[in-house]
């Protein structure tokens, strides 16, 4: 007991932090293993992949090593290369549009004063509809020959269009069902933001004079910022791994002028049964994603000077 | 006491979340596994499953035929597992990873290089080898082989041939269908509707988006039009030949004379579509098809599927004949299966003859449906049927000289290569000639790997 109390309180407090470090150990184990299991062995194990000639029915140990092949053959096949650039108009139309008018709606959801709940739930409700379903309807609503959009555009006295089957058309079509379904998290997380700037600022512009476009851009900008940061991110990495609208509304066609890469490595792994290439592909995908990112984050930390 | 009960709570997280994980690994539920449901044995209990991709309708009258199995095996359960056809090669390589997955697989014979190249299904046992060698024509039984290996028992054949609307032929003026190319140009000029610029019925339907939906009805044109596509020992493409070239031509006439409109030939996932509601809604006047969706048709037109009649493929001026083309299915066995010679006898029985002259009740399963059964006692037993049905009459008529699609590795990546290059042409975004280039140099590359 006395050598207890005598005991340097140094030592005791090196004590309770390891224990400390123990328990939040213990207590992040569960979603370390989890990590683990689910994202850094898939990641480990495409790369593994990548260099292998695998059909996915026999033993992917067993399957004969093939070097870097597939990241030679890739670039040769043009319907990868078709993929990748729209991919990227893809990824290039949801930062331009899904951002801006996300805060737009979360702007006008900060600023309607009747039943606010119901215009947040009615934005948020496609974020939350089946994306299945969802592409289902979209597709009978873009089908040329039966769709409303087309019988709407004539009742309007214009000219239908062929959208989802038009290969100039099909991105868009694509392009729109994502704004659609995007818009309402992203002006969540923005309305978020907006409310998060404290009502001082917008005082003491308007006693300064400012009007309100003065206020959105020397103010409203600027404290959001954090927020955009992480919309933009989210935007692009989300749409680098674009998938279901793609597969349900238009399987990448009419002649692959909506393929994009998430869904040509779906195809070529589970319909050429070539897990190799397509995992080579799905390295590409990972690193620009990740240069995407690191972009975007460093292009953001430039203006902070604000 | 607060930093027990901290380690007490992080420890049962820990475990909760493992063994979370472990329930959640489950994904098919149900039946259990083929190796722990059952020995094979006699009297001991068997669970076979099928996994296959018919629809729920046609799943509860499969298993409606076959319960006299169980009368006679006791011990033996049928089981059916059903997915979409789009998702019926994923999920076998799915239960091949896991090493289980069901006893019997229902297979289109396109995946047989795949398949057997990696000892996923087993060859047929001798007793069974000489069965179906004898039971079925040489063709058939060669469109279930591989490697010299036959790998099941066929269930049916899908052929092509021309569909039309004969109300719509009626109201044009036209009393027969077209014979040739010419006709063929001609009749869908004539069959094809616009207002206000816009095509309401068009003449000659395509399908978009669907590979093999895209490229069978185009290879049926190109054989009855003298061509191949691949050469016979199936080493080297045909497509840089006038015969296909005259084909694909034929393609962009009709797409530019207004009579082919490819945005009326939308297909869905489930390879069904806008493409066919345009048919049965007389919009579309004549389009290339299988008898597959004869029951489709039937159970979408009420009525109205008596104007439907069906024509062998227009001959090319090349041509001297209509040349289909076929594809079959088959009944193999999982090599993962722990019951596989419970699994040959029960497909035997299916698939023989349930007394003198009469059908199986494979035979009578497919008739029902409207698809051709391949065995031939059961062509034989259901032959007035066949000839009677003048839907179905055609589609036998021309599998006499109806060719195989090419049984070879890496053909769901040729035939969607192909298909791209169609659907170039039928978007006028490249001339037949420069498509074909294309197609013919991917395809080989693809053939050469």
């Amino acid at each position: 007991m006395k050598e207890g109390q005598t005991k340097p309180p140094e030592k005791r407090r090196k004590k309770r932090l390891e224990s400390h470090r123990l328990a939040a150990f213990l207590f992040l184990s569960p979603a370390l293993v989890f990590f683990a299991i689910f994202f850094v062995f898939p990641l480990v194990a495409t790369v593994y992949l990548s260099g292998r000639e695998w059909d996915l029915l026999g033993p992917a140990l067993e399957a004969p090593g093939v070097g870097f092949r597939h990241y030679v053959e890739i670039w040769q096949d043009d319907r990868f290369v078709k993929a990748l650039i729209n991919t990227f108009l893809y990824v290039l139309a949801c930062i331009a549009f899904m951002p801006p008018l996300a805060l737009g709606v979360a702007w006008m959801l900060n600023e309607v004063k009747v039943v606010p709940w119901f215009w947040r739930l009615l934005f948020f409700l496609p974020v939350v509809t089946s994306s299945v379903a969802m592409s289902l309807v979209w597709q009978y609503i873009f089908d040329p020959t039966y769709g409303p959009l087309n019988e709407a555009l004539k009742a309007l006295g214009l000219r239908p269009l062929g959208w989802i089957m038009d290969p100039d058309l099909s991105l868009v079509s694509l392009i729109i069902v994502s704004l659609w379904q995007g818009i309402g998290y992203h002006a969540i997380i923005y309305l978020a933001g907006l409310q998060g700037i404290p009502d001082d600022y917008y005082e003491a512009a308007t006693i300064d004079g400012a009007g309100a476009v003065r206020k959105f851009f020397h103010i409203t900008l600027p404290l959001l910022k954090p927020t955009s940061l992480f919309v933009f991110v989210m935007v692009a990495i989300n749409a680098f791994q674009a998938f279901t609208p793609f597969y349900v509304i238009t399987n990448g066609g009419p002649i692959d002028s909506s393929n994009v890469l998430g869904l040509y490595i779906y195809k070529t792994a589970f319909d050429f049964l070539n897990m190799g290439k397509a995992s080579a592909m799905a390295v590409v995908l990972f690193v620009l994603v990740v240069l995407v990112s690191v972009f975007q984050l460093r292009w953001f930390r430039r203006r902070e000077e604000f | 006491m607060k930093k027990l009960a901290l380690f007490v709570l992080a420890a049962c997280l820990l475990i909760a979340g493992c063994s979370g994980g472990k329930s959640g690994g489950n994904g098919d539920g149900g039946a259990s596994s083929p190796g722990a449901s059952s020995g094979t044995g006699s009297g001991e209990p068997v669970t076979l499953r099928i996994l296959t991709h018919w629809d729920a309708a046609n799943t509860n009258a499969f298993l409606q035929k076959v319960a006299a199995y169980k009368d006679a095996n006791p011990n033996v359960t049928i089981q059916v597992e059903t997915v979409p056809f789009g998702d019926l090669l994923k999920r076998i390589t799915a239960s091949n990873l896991s090493g289980g997955g069901a006893d019997i697989y229902h297979i289109y014979n396109a995946w047989l290089p795949e398949l057997s190249g990696s000892k996923s299904i087993v060859p047929a046992p001798d007793a069974y080898k000489s069965d179906i060698v004898s039971a079925y024509g040489e063709n058939i039984v060669s469109s279930v082989s591989y490697n010299g290996q036959i790998y099941g028992y066929p269930t049916e054949l899908t052929g092509y041939a021309l569909n039309y609307n004969k109300r719509l032929f009626e109201e044009a003026g036209i009393s027969a269908p077209p014979g040739n190319w010419d006709e063929l140009l001609d009749y869908a000029q004539r069959l094809t509707k616009k207002e206000n610029g816009q095509t309401v019925q068009q003449g000659f339907g395509v399908i978009i988006g669907w590979d093999s939906g895209v490229v069978h009805p185009w290879l049926t044109l190109l054989q009855s039009n003298g061509g191949r596509f691949l050469s016979e020992d199936l080493s080297t493409t045909e497509l840089d030949t006038p015969q296909a070239l005259e084909a694909l031509e034929l393609y962009r006439k009709l797409v530019e004379s207004g009579a082919t409109n490819p945005e009326m030939g939308l297909s869905n996932a489930s390879t069904t579509g806008p493409y066919m509601n345009n048919f049965e809604l007389g919009k579309t006047a004549m389009i290339i098809m299988a008898n597959w969706w004869k029951g489709s048709l039937q159970a979408t037109m009420g009525d109205r599927f008596q104007d439907v009649a069906t024509a062998p493929i227009p001959v090319g001026p090349s041509g001297s004949k209509p040349v289909s083309l076929f594809y079959s299915w088959l009944y193999a066995i999982s090599a993962f299966s722990k019951q596989q010679e419970e699994a040959w006898k029960f497909l035997q029985w299916l698939n023989s003859p349930q007394g003198e002259g009469q059908s199986s009740i494979q035979g009578d399963w497919l008739m029902a449906q409207g698809i051709i059964p391949s065995r031939l006692s059961d062509q034989e037993a259901h032959k007035a049927n066949l000839q009677d049905d003048p839907f179905m009459k055609t589609y036998v008529d021309l599998l006499k000289d109806a060719r195989s699609f090419p049984v070879i590795p890496r053909a769901a990546e040729i035939t969607s290569t192909l298909q791209g290059h169609i659907e170039q042409v039928l978007y006028s975004r490249a001339t037949p000639a420069d498509a074909l280039k294309a197609a013919s140099s991917d395809i080989q590359k693809l053939i050469s790997q």
